[in-house]
């Protein structure tokens, strides 16, 4: 890896810390929504599958349209990050190779930070189901589920946060050509239904997706609904907790290996000396991320009876908005900066250069391109920093307490879900913590 | 109750995070703000100005003005010298041992904005293997300070020194193996100069040595890991190091060679916020990281 101070594979500048007094601002408001809002004035459920929805009509041509531009979008980035994984300059780093920004930046980063406001286009750029029309619907019976999801999240994690060449295009090449084998190899046996419980890329955007107020129904029609009600519909398998729970573990890893204090604990070891300490660490924080979950939905389990599996099962999807938040928080002046460099790396994705350093092919023109730092103030980066935390905290809990109040009386409800919230407090609060000291 | 208890309880965990989170950023602040504590105590020991580079550089400025000048500095940090009474880290010359003397030079180098320093010694050896270990009688290496200021220690007699637009203040101390400062009567051995800079017109306030040994894969910094600038400081970057590499500062990407046995000098003007790794590009060493905010 080019740096391991700025740990996600690619980008040239780390985020600022946070100001101290926008970090208190941000964690204040955090806590006083939560703790005073919920409580009083919430007291029917309204995220419900069945809460108001409106469908426009006659939107599903133009839909479907954009959809299959998608998909030929999707297919043709697809085709050419691989082509230039596998064979392009092998150079890591987001300044000659295509690969390493698309994977790291444009899929990872930018999709799930979109998808939230926008819905689930991951759908149709994702190429694995463009590919999957190739297949019938269902062979057999596929295995209900999302381990193999989560252990794909997981590797995807280990190659962006702890192998020492995880931005090297050859590496990612290969790692498209090992996740493509386990899409395509079992949709053959399986059919389109193994999308659905091996894509872990597409159940961590679809689920992020369905916290956006937009969506389509069968019809293809455009449908406006309540954000995050279709995290209801969501249907949670065995492994799904894990997956969402790996990601957040991750993301937040990516903050706290930044953190001067982190650099104190391992010191600065390189290459493949740097292996066990970054894993160890990346386990440590999914594992910290796990604890505070189970005692969440222990807690829950003990007030209302459900068994410790369906309560986890059930608080699961209220993972997504602080998955996303995290997302947003951690990443938002990368995508700023490095989505400048997949449009120059486009024209060149290969990164091949001729004797006198010219690029032997420039299909847009903007090979040359170099990233402007100041295309936005880092002001105004900070503030959507610090209030994305606090709408993703104020999300997540809220869905929590509208999925408590379903079942059970109000009072009682609120009392379940009491440590939920301290646990999502603490979610907030360390990442905040982590903005503020990285 | 039991609600009104548990929420209590949350909300004085996450006070506590708040806090503590504070508490740590204080430490972070304290610790970068020690390395650029000044030595005030000066006196000159001698002046050389080299009229020559002063008239090429500044024709608006004459000599007498210079003069002017110098006299100003020198009450300046005579001035210094009485507030501080006492002379507790500086090294008597023994009284056996001859009195250690310098003289210095500055003309302006090739580089803009660079001056190359001429060091004359008199009853003095610059060792480096004896560093950090017990002072040795007219033996040690070299202390240089801008403005009062100390900047970097070296250990050849000729030197290149950043210096910024405007009037300043280029000083040298002879110092013992102990990095205490030769005295006589409690008066450091000092020689002074006065230049005019032709540099960028911010003054920077950020300077650092760094990599003063590279050597095994070790990286030894002067200057604190986290180099903290303001957006539109100039920052100089002075980089000795024992082997050929190249010296990249990210996000500015910006690349110094280095060599053995001489000095490299990065200045730029940090325009963009933001955290940046300086690093060695080849090895991948990390120096430090700039922080710009």
């Amino acid at each position: 890896m080019l740096e391991l101070l700025i740990a996600h594979g690619v980008g040239s500048r780390g985020t600022l810390p946070l100001p101290w007094w926008q970090f208190a601002w941000a964690a204040i408001v955090a806590l006083g929504l939560s703790f005073v809002g919920l409580g009083s004035f919430w007291r029917t459920p309204r995220l419900t599958a069945d809460a108001p929805r409106r469908v426009v009509e006659g939107t599903a041509v133009p839909l479907t349209i954009a959809e299959w531009v998608l998909r030929v979008v999707g297919i043709l980035i697809y085709g050419v990050t691989l082509g230039a994984g596998l064979f392009g300059t092998d150079i890591g780093g987001e300044s000659v190779n295509l690969a390493p920004v698309t994977i790291y930046v444009m899929v990872w980063v930018a999709v799930p930070i979109f998808a939230a406001v926008f819905g689930d286009f991951w759908k149709a750029l994702n190429p694995f189901e463009t590919i999957g029309k190739l297949f019938p619907e269902q062979r057999r019976e596929a295995p209900d589920h999302h381990w193999v999801a989560g252990a794909l999240l997981f590797g995807f994690l280990v190659l962006e946060l702890v192998h020492p060449s995880g931005d090297s295009p050859r590496i990612l090449g290969w790692g498209m050509v090992v996740y493509s084998i386990v899409m395509i190899g079992g949709m053959a046996v399986y059919g389109r239904v193994w999308l659905e419980r091996a894509d872990g890329l597409a159940l961590l955007f679809r689920t992020i997706a369905a916290i956006a107020p937009f969506g389509r129904n069968e019809a293809g029609n455009l449908v406006l609904r309540r954000p995050m009600s279709e995290l209801s519909n969501l249907r949670v398998r065995p492994g799904t907790a894990i997956a969402f729970l790996i990601v957040l573990g991750g993301t937040s890893f990516d903050g706290f290996s930044e953190s001067p204090l982190f650099t104190d604990i391992i010191g600065r070891p390189r290459g493949w000396a740097a292996f066990p300490p970054l894993f160890i660490g990346l386990i440590i924080m999914i594992g910290i991320a796990a604890i505070l979950f189970w005692i969440g939905s222990q807690a829950t389990a003990k007030v209302t009876g459900l068994s410790h599996v369906e309560a986890s099962d059930l608080f699961a999807p209220s993972l997504l908005p602080i998955v996303w938040a995290y997302a947003v928080a951690h990443y938002a002046q990368l995508l700023v900066d490095q989505s400048q460099s997949f449009w120059f790396r486009l024209s060149n994705p290969y990164g091949a250069f001729d004797a006198n350093d010219n690029p032997t092919t420039n299909l847009f023109g903007a090979a040359d391109g170099v990233v402007n730092l100041n295309v936005i103030d880092v002001n105004i980066i900070a503030w959507v920093q610090a209030i994305s935390i606090v709408v993703g905290h104020v999300l997540a809990v809220l869905y929590a307490h509208d999925l408590a109040i379903r079942g059970f009386e109000h009072r009682s409800a609120v009392r379940s879900q009491q440590t939920m919230l301290f646990v999502m407090v603490m979610y907030s609060v360390a990442g905040l913590w982590l903005l503020f000291s990285a | 109750m039991g609600t009104k208890l548990l929420r209590l309880i949350g909300a004085l965990v996450a006070v506590a995070l708040v806090a503590s989170a504070c508490g740590s950023e204080t430490v972070t602040e304290s610790a970068a703000d020690t390395p650029t504590a000044a030595v005030e105590e000066t006196v000159i020991d001698e002046t050389v100005v080299d009229d020559s580079v002063v008239d090429e550089e500044d024709d608006a400025m004459d000599d007498e003005a210079m003069e002017a000048m110098d006299e100003e500095a020198l009450e300046d940090e005579a001035s210094h010298s009485h507030d501080d009474a006492s002379h507790d880290d500086v090294l008597e010359v023994n009284a056996d041992a001859p009195i250690p003397g310098v003289e210095i030079e500055l003309t302006e180098s090739d580089v803009a904005g660079v001056f190359d320093l001429a060091v004359t010694l008199t009853n003095f050896t610059i060792t480096e293997e004896n560093l950090d270990g017990e002072p040795i009688d007219n033996e040690g290496h070299l202390h240089l300070y801008l403005d009062g200021t100390r900047v970097e220690r070296f250990f050849d007699v000729t030197h290149q020194v950043a210096i910024p637009q405007g009037d300043h203040l280029v000083e040298v101390e002879l110092s013992s193996n102990s990095h205490a400062p030769y005295a006589v009567d409690g008066v450091p051995i000092r020689a002074a100069a006065s230049v005019v800079g032709v540099g960028p017109e911010v003054i920077p306030d950020v300077d650092l040595e760094v990599g003063a040994v590279f050597a095994a894969g070790t990286v030894t910094l002067d200057a604190d890991e986290r180099i903290e600038a303001s957006v539109g400081d100039v920052v100089t970057l002075t980089v000795d190091s024992d082997v050929a590499e190249e010296i990249h500062l990210h996000g500015y990407d910006i690349f110094a060679d280095v060599a053995p046995g001489t000095t490299t000098i990065m200045t730029f003007t940090a325009d963009t916020p933001g955290r940046f790794e300086i690093e060695f590009e080849v090895s991948h060493a990390f120096i430090a990281e700039l922080v710009v905010s």
